[in-house]
């Protein structure tokens, strides 16, 4: 007992305490928590320093940056109640960063113009940069306001000075002066760009600019000539540099002794039907000084191109690796133009060729395609007059199914080997040279396909202790071609392993011989002793000396009268006492065959049983009277006492 | 019958009552793929067939068309990192999901620069209720990304060492790596946005770095861009796999599971089954062998 005490207590020690060296084995950091239970809270520290770094940003003329920095808060995560606040205040401070922006870019544009002599083109800046001041004030006033109000909300006002979130919402509030010098700034800056423009305004002599073109219609890359005039306050301005701006191109030209100008320009081909053109004057040099600069009217040309027509067809249906027939037409082209057509497949180029009128490319998509919907683009180059034309056809690229007969047993015997021999196709064509794969368990074997798509592969069924058993055959098919599917096919075989069935069987046999030899021995012991009865044994050896009795003693005197008794019994019933047979088991076998002495020994058994078994002792007359019935029976029995 | 041999008939069946009852018990520990409790990985495998791998060496061999989902909670033998390493040089797909564990250890075997850092991504602002379940916006276009708007990661990570062209997931502006554990940003600590997960080509097959394995977890995995991004996960490959050889297990109960699972693989080995058959042998014979 103490000793299965003791193992229990081990293994009760060993129960608590495994576990844990495997938690040490494992990271000390929480993997995570149940995000259903994960408390809310907001970094508010975190939310005041990246207002200041914005508004530090703003402050340094980098709104773009500072406005990015707003547009990652929209990535926040904003309890309800101070959400709308934030959004407001994000809103408000973009809009603030906006205008002073762009009051501050009009306004170097306006300068940039007044520097030029461009009196006129400066006053929409001007203007834009007075409207963006305003705006900027007013909503740098709502910020200060939401500011105050984000304070309260997080309780900056109930926190002690030095507490760090008060700390952090000071150093907000002062970020929000520098926008206010910013602002400053600008309105000193609009007062000098002001007084520069009406000083200007007052010392220079406008210019006067024309332009003039013929034809107003011209093909691409034809030519068309510019004409006009420069001159100020109704006298021309002789041997000045202008420039003809056609479409964002500028060219220079010079005026004449009476500042008339000409000028021959090539249309580019650019395939739109109306091309912009103006002439522009800068006063350079003593000009500067005299005369403000000019801007024509724009003038429009009417370009002329042939419009291009693709057209084309696609299988819906490509297979990476095959290659794949596109018939089309490309128009106009049957009159001897060359036209490059290019295919894309999404963003990879595939082919590039020279046509003419109707084509037809062969081409391959690349094997690493993925399966799926992709686009083909077919792109006719411009080619002089010829406008260029684009075309997008939808195709789907999938792999072809691969088929496989493998005839393989569904019953083998292990140890031994599996042998497929089988045959690759794919709608109706054999598959060569594909990678063949089979896999039982750990072993596995490779094969590749011949020419007809047949292969040999072979795998050993392993040996292993196990009866049966249901094994799992894994073959795989790997096509050489990328346009084949990989196949892959698992059969279930049942394995019988011959070695353990015989080494059970020959178990089981043995155990059945030795059940059977038991069944047959005992029905034939049965039979042998019902069929006749037994030679006369001898009487088994009950005498009073054996059993330990004395003949003088009177329990003795009874057991040797029934001894006596027993033996003239048993010689005349020819039934032996056995040693496991009860007095009373022999008195009932035997007296059947005896009748005429069944009372006297069935009462002499009585009084052998009482001296067997009983704790009193019998009387003297009771030996006699057994001596009696012994010298009875035998004389009934051989007629002699 | 004698107080001993009473007693141990009774241990014996409370013994085997208990084996049923922890064999039929579900788990409660951290991925274990049939926990279908908050912390599990239940839900996935249910909802996208994947099936479980009890062991590396059990990876197909032929495993193009295949994906495996890694998640390293274990340290590995060599033969394992040289299975693995054959599983993706040979067109397999393996995506490996880690914050704080072994994932290092594959990276380094298959020769790659990029490393998990092993330190908490927090994020105080761009977050789902606190700053230990970021929200990853910043994702670049791919089949993987399709379709997601943000990912929710829980206790994650940052890679290092990714190439901007191997990344498909940044982390916010006001994320950070918690170097020093003190929960907030500290002078020097690497600041947003950082690299969360990222593929790579590899030979024939190609490695997906997933810096919080979290990600699967039944309680993530139901978020809606977490949903998403685990349906694009499954439909990289024909055929799914999750390694359970390297999950977490702690507690007596996955032990004692473990233990038994081991114990029904080992009485399937040849040895095993010899073993059964001689054992069942003795017992029926053992009468006759008393004679």
């Amino acid at each position: 007992m103490k000793k299965l005490l003791v193992v229990i207590s081990i293994i009760a020690l060993g129960g608590v305490f495994l576990p844990g060296l495997v938690t040490l084995a494992q990271p000390l950091r929480t993997p995570h928590q149940n995000p259903a239970a994960a408390k809310e809270s907001l970094d508010e520290l975190t939310l005041m320093l990246y207002y200041t770094n914005v508004l530090g940003m703003a402050a340094a003329g980098q709104y773009e940056d500072a406005r990015s920095l707003l547009d990652n808060l929209k990535l926040a995560r904003i309890p309800g109640e101070m959400r709308f606040i934030i959004e407001r205040y994000n809103a408000v401070s973009g809009q603030l960063f906006r205008q002073l922006d762009t009051g501050g870019a009009s306004l170097d544009k306006a300068l940039a113009m007044l520097s030029e002599n461009r009196i006129s083109e400066a006053e929409p800046g001007l203007e834009q940069a007075d409207a963006a001041v305003r705006e900027a004030r007013s909503l740098l006033a709502e910020l200060e306001a939401a500011t105050d109000a984000i304070g309260e909300k997080l309780g900056v006002f109930a926190v002690p000075p030095a507490n760090p979130l008060r700390q952090v919402y000071d150093r907000l509030k002062q970020g929000l002066e520098q926008p206010r010098h910013r602002l400053d700034e600008l309105g000193r800056l609009r007062q000098f760009v002001d007084d520069r423009h009406e000083a200007r305004s007052a010392d220079l002599v406008p210019a006067e600019l024309s332009l003039g073109i013929t034809p107003t219609t011209a093909f691409v890359g034809d030519s068309v000539t510019a004409r006009g005039w420069l001159g100020a306050g109704g006298k021309p301005l002789p041997e000045r540099e202008l420039s003809l701006v056609l479409n964002e191109q500028p060219l220079s030209i010079t005026t004449g002794p009476d500042g008339s100008y000409v000028a021959d320009l090539t249309l580019p081909y650019e395939y739109d039907p109306g091309l912009a053109l103006y002439a522009e004057y800068v006063p350079a040099g003593a000009d500067m000084n005299n005369y403000q600069a000019a801007k024509s009217p724009p003038v429009i040309i009417h370009t002329m191109f042939y419009p291009t027509r693709l057209e084309a067809l696609a299988p819906a249906a490509v297979h990476p690796g095959l290659p794949v027939t596109i018939s089309g037409r490309v128009s106009p082209g049957d009159g001897g133009v060359e036209r490059t057509v290019s295919v894309r497949l999404d963003d990879t180029p595939l082919i590039e060729k020279e046509v003419r009128g109707d084509f037809s490319l062969e081409l391959t998509l690349p094997a690493q395609t993925p399966p799926g919907d992709h686009t083909l683009t077919l792109l006719a180059a411009p080619r002089g007059r010829y406008a260029g034309a684009a075309l997008g056809l939808p195709i789907s690229a999938s792999r072809l199914p691969v088929r496989a007969s493998l005839p393989v047993p569904s019953i083998v015997l292990a140890p031994g080997t599996i042998r497929v021999n089988g045959q690759v196709h794919a709608d109706g064509s054999p598959v060569k040279d594909a990678r063949i794969s089979l896999k039982l368990g750990n072993s596995s074997s490779v094969a590749k396909t011949s020419a007809d798509g047949t292969f040999t592969a072979s795998v050993s069924t392993p040996f292993d202790l196990s009866l049966t058993s249901t094994r799992g055959l894994v073959i795989a098919v790997e096509p050489a071609e990328a346009w084949y599917a990989p196949f892959e096919e698992a059969r279930q075989i049942f394995a019988i392993n011959m070695v353990n069935t015989g080494l059970l069987l020959a178990g089981l046999i043995w155990l059945g011989a030795v059940v059977y030899r038991r069944g047959r021995a005992a029905p034939a012991r049965l039979r042998r002793e019902a069929a006749a009865p037994p030679p006369p044994r001898p009487a088994p050896v009950f005498t009073g000396r054996k059993a330990g009795y004395k003949s003088d003693d009177t329990r003795g005197g009874i057991l040797s009268a029934y001894l006596s008794g027993l033996a003239a019994i048993q010689g005349a019933a020819g039934i032996p006492m056995t040693p496991q047979t009860t007095l009373r088991e022999f008195l009932d076998e035997a007296t059947p065959r005896l009748p005429a002495v069944a009372r006297p020994f069935a009462l002499l058994t009585g009084m052998a049983e009482t001296a067997l078994y009983s704790a009193r002792r019998p009387g003297e007359t009771v030996a006699v009277s057994a001596r009696r019935l012994a010298d009875n029976i035998r004389e009934e029995l051989h007629g002699a006492p | 019958m004698e107080l001993r041999r009473f007693l141990a008939v009774l241990a014996l069946a409370v013994i085997v009552l208990l084996l049923v009852v922890i064999w039929f018990s579900p788990s409660d520990r951290d991925f274990h793929t049939d926990n279908p409790s908050w912390n599990g990985v239940r839900k996935m495998m249910d909802g996208y067939a994947v099936s479980p791998l009890t062991s590396l060496s059990t990876l197909p061999v032929s495993p193009r068309g295949t994906a495996l989902i890694l998640i390293p909670y274990y340290d590995f033998v060599p033969a394992e990192l040289e299975q693995l390493q054959s599983f993706v040089s040979r067109g397999g797909t393996l995506i490996l999901a880690d914050d704080y564990a072994h994932g290092n250890r594959v990276l380094e075997y298959l020769g790659l620069k990029v490393r998990f850092s092993g330190q908490a991504l927090l994020d105080p602002l761009s977050n789902y209720k606190n700053k230990w379940l970021p929200v990853i916006s910043r994702l670049e276009p791919d089949r993987l990304t399709d379709g997601v708007k943000a990912l929710t990661f829980n206790h994650a990570t940052a890679l290092l060492g990714v190439e901007t062209d191997n990344t498909l997931a940044l982390s916010s502006q006001f994320s950070f790596l918690d170097l020093d554990g003190d929960g907030a940003w500290s002078q020097g600590e690497p600041t947003g946005p950082l690299p969360v997960i990222s593929q790579h080509a590899l030979d024939d097959g190609r490695l997906i770095l997933i810096s919080d394995p979290s990600l699967f977890i039944n309680s993530m995995a139901g978020m809606e861009g977490n949903r998403q991004f685990i349906r694009n996960v499954a439909a990289i490959d024909a055929t799914l796999l999750i390694d359970r050889s390297h999950l977490p297990s702690t507690d007596l109960r996955d032990s004692v599971k473990n233990l038994l699972a081991q114990a029904r693989g080992y009485l399937a080995t040849p040895v095993g089954t010899f073993g059964l058959v001689i054992l069942a042998l003795a017992f029926l014979l053992r009468p006759i062998w008393h004679r």
